[in-house]
């Protein structure tokens, strides 16, 4: 049962590089929290001044409203999965998964209880005596998982741990790490640069760049109401379309396209003051449909395009192709055969589209007072 | 974590050790002795002939009174006196330590031996001992050592190759020139090689030997200035080449690394007629070649009249600078330079020892066989014509400048005029610079 | 030496015979080829080993035949009675209780003490880390005669001459050599593994214990045979520290046998060739990780 709070934690090298800079968050009991941004971004770092591994340059960080920045990793009460599972080579899965255990000093037959129930629970019973040179990747990352959950931390602290995988593995465990979740209920913080693994895990997702929070938000909202340009185009796959242009009289022209802007935004856009402005719409490739009918393309916002290529990704087809001088991909169904060369009409669906200040990236909002969730 | 569970195990360890003998700390002197002062004597004499000799004279010293309790410790030649340095340099040195004669003068300027004038001025002993040994213990007058055992270099020549070659086995040869003639004769030659040579003069002894035979100077003259570029060394190393030529650097080179080495003597099967070396070189032959029929002799004169100047060595017993016992160290010293035990030790040694009346001594001693007295009548008699070649204490590595020019003439790289006028130059500056 | 032979011979009779049967005339050339490389090898190992079998043949011969001139090549006389009398001519039984004794204390403090150290230095961050290695690798670079005599008068003064702590106690403050070896092994061990670790509970000191001893296991036996060696073979260290009898060592009691005139040829080599068996056994057992340590202080991998 815990509650865990990071207040303003910044995380300095060398006391020129800022890795970590004004960090706040707090998470609730049970959560699955990801945090989720390109390499470099700070998320392993933030993971392991949680951990302990690394000191906290500033701010506060509690478990269970104790402070915790000058606690030693061992008292901290926390597992965690490495990316490389470091398993101790020389020891038997039993003993790996035995080690913490022992360490703090539990009696025989109650380690073998506890490592033979996670055992059971991850599939490796028949495992136990064998050394990790002898396991598979998978079979050696459930291993790592199993340490992790025989000691029944109040955190569980997960690194990238999918990532040596192949895709297939990826997939199975990812579902398997979240039924585990399921079952214990234990707090989780789990980094990953994966979005889909962000996306599929989370209850809440925390993207991160160059050290700073750019959102938080359960993988629904940051899908759906990304806070900038930054998180819109890392979050989904295929990215997020961004086209440069201005508002003309309730319209967004970019290069020689005229695309018209649903009533309601403009309303909001107009009164922040971007009427005739130029910012950066966004549109994810599947709200971008296939006009099959030329007299249906006469009647909405509808673009002739030439497609470059066209993708089958098996339900869907991705296809690219220019809007004006920028790039532009649209997913749609794969019955509707489209082949690279052929013009057809795209229409966009401008009421799941975003509208993004061009300087700053930030998205503009029906409210201006709206604030970061925290 | 470290204090908590390492150091336990390593005082467990210290504990396990210190009932161990090598962990006992403090001072192992006094520890077992009563009332007796005990003193520590190092000395190299190890081995299964030597160290009863010497222990049974420590032993005759500790039974002669009951004040003094001598320990007598082993140390490996030759490291012996880098030990000695270093127990110096630590203040902890042991009282008594044999060490070498021609560098006791050098020890007692760097103060490293102890200045023994003030036992001298109550019990004057300098008469027991040659002069030339006496002399080289002194630095600026004052005795830094007592001479215990010394040496000389004599001619062994095999009295039956003699006979082979027409040779009158009782007369040996007197001056270089017979020494050439007798060699000459005594060679057998087989095709290339030799199944018999005469003599090198460069077995067992080096070519500064024959400089010092030649004119009976050293490389230094009593001021201590260079005079090795002289017309007898000259001549000297003239003389050496022809022998060089006469035998061929091939035949030189195969017997020379098993002389050096001491494994093997081509004198012993009667391979090589006449050899130079110190009379204690009798008990290998005694002990490896029985058989052999030999005869000893002085060295030869360069030219009738140039003296039968021979070199020597020797060692001297001193006492380390430090010493806490230096009173009971030269009661000691006293008694190992004595007549007893110095003839004791010439007797069971076959060695030739410092003191006069010892030497003569067991030169009639019953114990020693007849052919023993032979050789060591000899070796007493020569102690007349030899020289030492103490260390001058201004250049005390002066034949590391020496070494190089007198290879090089030997090999033929430098004239000899060259080499020694080279080396007479290095040695002057050696001297300017260390003065 | 053999081995490498070996290994060498078997690699080339594979490769004849997997070649294919219709090369009959490459096979025969391989087969050739493979023979004369054997010979090589041969001669060059029996090069190698001619200075063992003299010291073996000098060990058994009698003093006058040790003088003899030409040499022998193998003794006329077998002598074994030598091995009994040179054992006797000292008081070796102690000698070599006692370098036993110091050997095996100067292994254990190597190998623990070393790695210690090393993994402090390869995976506990600290302050100054990086500048107290250097230091600590700089002290490899002091000539041994230069600390000699200062190093001696400290130990004079902690009262410690003729006891074996000054053979010893160096041991359990660490070696320069040893540390860095050790500590290129540390660094092959991911940090990931010390992070599990502490993140488990376990102190440095434990994951020390527990986890990098086992998985140094290579490094370990390569300093505790190289601190074997050094401990075995020293002579300056006993020589200078020792001034009792019954403390003294083998290699110093070897030295009976040299003197200031003659040297007991066959008792020395036979002490010899005694003293160096437990060495040549140490060799054949693991071999692998002399090599090992040799490769890295040439520098290689």
């Amino acid at each position: 049962m815990s509650k865990i709070v990071l207040k303003n934690v910044y995380k300095h090298f060398d006391k020129k590089v800022t890795a970590v800079s004004d960090f706040n968050l707090t998470v609730e009991d049970g959560e699955f929290i990801v945090l989720v941004g390109p390499s470099g971004c700070g998320k392993s770092t933030v993971l392991r001044m949680i951990a302990g591994l690394e000191e906290i340059s500033s701010g506060e960080f509690y478990i269970d409203g104790k402070l915790m920045n000058d606690v030693p990793p061992k008292s901290r009460d926390i597992a965690m999965v490495f990316q490389n599972y470091a398993l101790y080579p020389h020891m038997t899965v039993f003993d790996n998964m035995a080690f913490g255990l022992k360490i703090r000093k539990f009696q025989k037959d109650k380690i073998k209880k506890r490592v033979e129930e996670a055992a059971e629970l991850l599939g490796l019973e028949d495992l136990l005596h064998r050394k990790p040179k002898a396991l598979s990747g998978g079979q050696r990352q459930r291993v790592a998982l199993g340490r992790s959950i025989v000691r029944d931390a109040k955190l569980f602290l997960m690194d990238e741990p999918l990532s040596n995988l192949d895709a297939k593995l990826r997939f199975q465990m990812r579902a398997e790490i979240a039924k585990l979740h399921q079952r214990l209920k234990t707090t989780s913080i789990y980094v990953t640069h994966d979005q889909t693994e962000a996306m599929t895990m989370a209850s809440r997702i925390i993207i991160m760049k160059d050290g700073v929070i750019q959102q938080i938000g359960t993988p629904k909202d940051v899908y759906d109401n990304p806070e900038n340009t930054f998180v819109g185009g890392f979050i989904g796959s295929p990215s997020m379309n961004f086209f440069d242009g201005r508002i003309v009289n309730s319209q967004f022209i970019a290069d020689d396209v005229h695309i018209n802007i649903p009533e309601e935004k403009m309303a909001y856009l107009r009164e922040q003051g971007y009427a005739g402005k130029e910012l950066t719409m966004g549109i994810r490739p599947e709200h971008i449909h296939l006009l099959t009918g030329e007299e249906e393309a006469e009647l909405t916002n509808s673009i002739l395009s030439k497609i470059i290529v066209s993708e089958l990704t098996g339900a869907d087809t991705l296809l690219y192709s220019m809007l004006g001088t920028q790039e532009m991909i649209a997913e749609v169904e794969s019955r509707t055969n489209v082949t690279a060369g052929e013009d057809v009409y795209l229409t966009f669906n401008m009421d799941c589209a975003h509208f993004f200040d061009k300087e700053t990236g930030v998205r503009i909002r029906p409210e201006k007072s709206a604030v970061l969730v925290g | 974590m470290f204090r908590k569970k390492l150091m336990p195990l390593f005082f467990v360890l210290l504990l396990i050790l210190s009932g161990c003998a090598g962990f006992k700390t403090g001072d192992s002197k006094s520890a077992d002795s009563g009332d007796k002062v005990v003193i520590d004597f190092w000395s190299f004499w190890g081995s299964e002939i030597r160290r009863p000799v010497i222990d049974k004279i420590v032993a005759d010293f500790n039974e002669s009174q009951d004040k003094i309790e001598v320990k007598h410790t082993f140390v490996p030649w030759g490291d012996i006196w880098t030990k000695e340095l270093a127990a110096i340099a630590a203040k902890n040195p042991p009282d008594v330590v044999i060490n070498d004669i021609n560098a006791t003068a050098l020890r007692g300027q760097k103060n490293q031996a102890m200045n023994l004038s003030r036992f001298l001025e109550k019990d004057d002993i300098s008469d027991r001992f040659y002069e030339e040994l006496w002399n080289a213990t002194l630095y600026e007058g004052d005795s830094y050592g007592i001479p215990f055992n010394t040496d000389t270099r004599i001619l062994f020549y095999n009295k039956t190759a003699f006979k082979e070659a027409g040779l009158d086995p009782e007369k040996p040869p007197a001056t270089w020139e017979e020494l050439w003639e007798y060699a000459e004769k005594l060679d057998v030659k087989n095709g290339d090689t030799y199944d018999r040579i005469g003599f090198y003069p460069l077995w067992g002894v080096n070519s500064d030997v024959w400089m010092l035979n030649s004119d009976g100077k050293n490389f230094f003259d009593e001021d201590g200035v260079p005079i090795i570029d002289t017309e007898a060394n000259r001549e000297t190393l003239e003389w050496v080449m022809d022998w060089h030529e006469k035998y061929g650097a091939n035949t030189i080179n195969s017997y020379k690394s098993q002389i050096d080495s001491q494994q093997g003597n081509p004198f012993f099967n009667g391979k090589l007629a006449m050899y130079v070396n110190t009379p204690t070189f009798y008990t290998q032959i005694r002990d490896y070649a029985p058989d052999l029929d030999f005869g000893v002799a002085m060295l030869p004169e360069r030219e009738p009249g140039s003296g039968n100047t021979s070199w020597g060595g020797g060692f001297v017993a001193e006492i380390p600078q430090g010493s806490k016992h230096p009173e009971e160290a030269w009661e000691f010293i006293k008694h190992l330079t004595d007549v007893e035990a110095q003839e004791y030790w010439a007797v069971k040694n076959f060695d030739n020892v410092a003191n006069i009346k010892a030497a003569e001594n067991a030169a009639k001693n019953s114990e020693m066989p007849d052919k023993d007295k032979v050789v060591y009548q000899m070796a007493i008699d020569n102690m007349e014509n030899t020289l030492l070649t103490p260390v001058p204490v201004h250049a005390p590595d002066f034949m590391n400048l020496v070494n190089p020019e007198l290879d090089s003439i030997l090999l033929g790289k430098k004239s000899i005029e060259q080499g020694l006028k080279d080396a007479q130059q290095s040695l002057e500056k050696l001297i300017e610079k260390s003065k | 030496m053999e081995e490498v032979e070996m290994a060498a011979k078997k690699r080339d009779e594979e490769r004849v015979a997997s070649a294919p049967a219709y090369f009959d005339n490459i096979h025969t050339k391989r087969k050739l080829l493979s023979l004369i490389n054997f010979i090589l090898l041969a001669a060059g190992s029996l090069l190698i080993l001619s200075p063992i079998w003299w010291m073996i043949s000098t060990s058994l011969k009698s003093m006058a035949e040790v003088m003899t001139y030409p040499p022998t090549f193998y003794p006329h006389e077998w002598n074994w009675g030598n091995y009994i009398k040179t054992w006797k001519a000292a008081p070796f039984d102690t000698y070599a209780i006692n370098t036993i004794t110091i050997t095996m204390l100067v292994v254990i403090g190597s190998v623990l003490v070393n790695s210690f150290i090393a993994y402090g230095f390869a995976k506990v961050p600290f302050k100054g880390r990086g500048i107290l290695f250097a230091i600590v690798l700089s002290t490899m670079m002091i000539p041994g005669f230069v600390t000699l005599i200062p190093q001696y008068v400290l130990f004079s003064k902690l009262q410690w001459i003729n006891t074996y702590y000054p053979l010893v106690v160096p041991a359990f403050f660490g070696s320069a050599f040893f540390i860095f070896l050790l500590r290129q092994f540390y660094m092959t061990i991911p940090n990931e593994l010390i992070e599990a670790a502490k993140i488990e509970g376990a102190s440095h000191f434990r994951i020390w214990w527990t986890i990098g001893l086992p998985l140094t296991k290579p490094a370990l036996a390569t300093v505790a045979i190289f601190s074997f060696n050094g401990a075995w073979n020293d002579f300056l260290g006993p020589l200078l520290y020792l001034n009792d009898e019954n403390l003294y060592t083998l290699q110093l009691g070897l030295q009976v046998f040299k003197g200031e005139m003659n040297t007991q040829w066959n008792y020395l080599m036979a002490g010899s060739l005694l003293v160096l068996l437990p060495v040549i056994i140490l060799f054949f057992f693991f071999q692998k990780y002399f090599i090992q340590g040799i490769n890295l202080q040439s520098g290689g991998k």
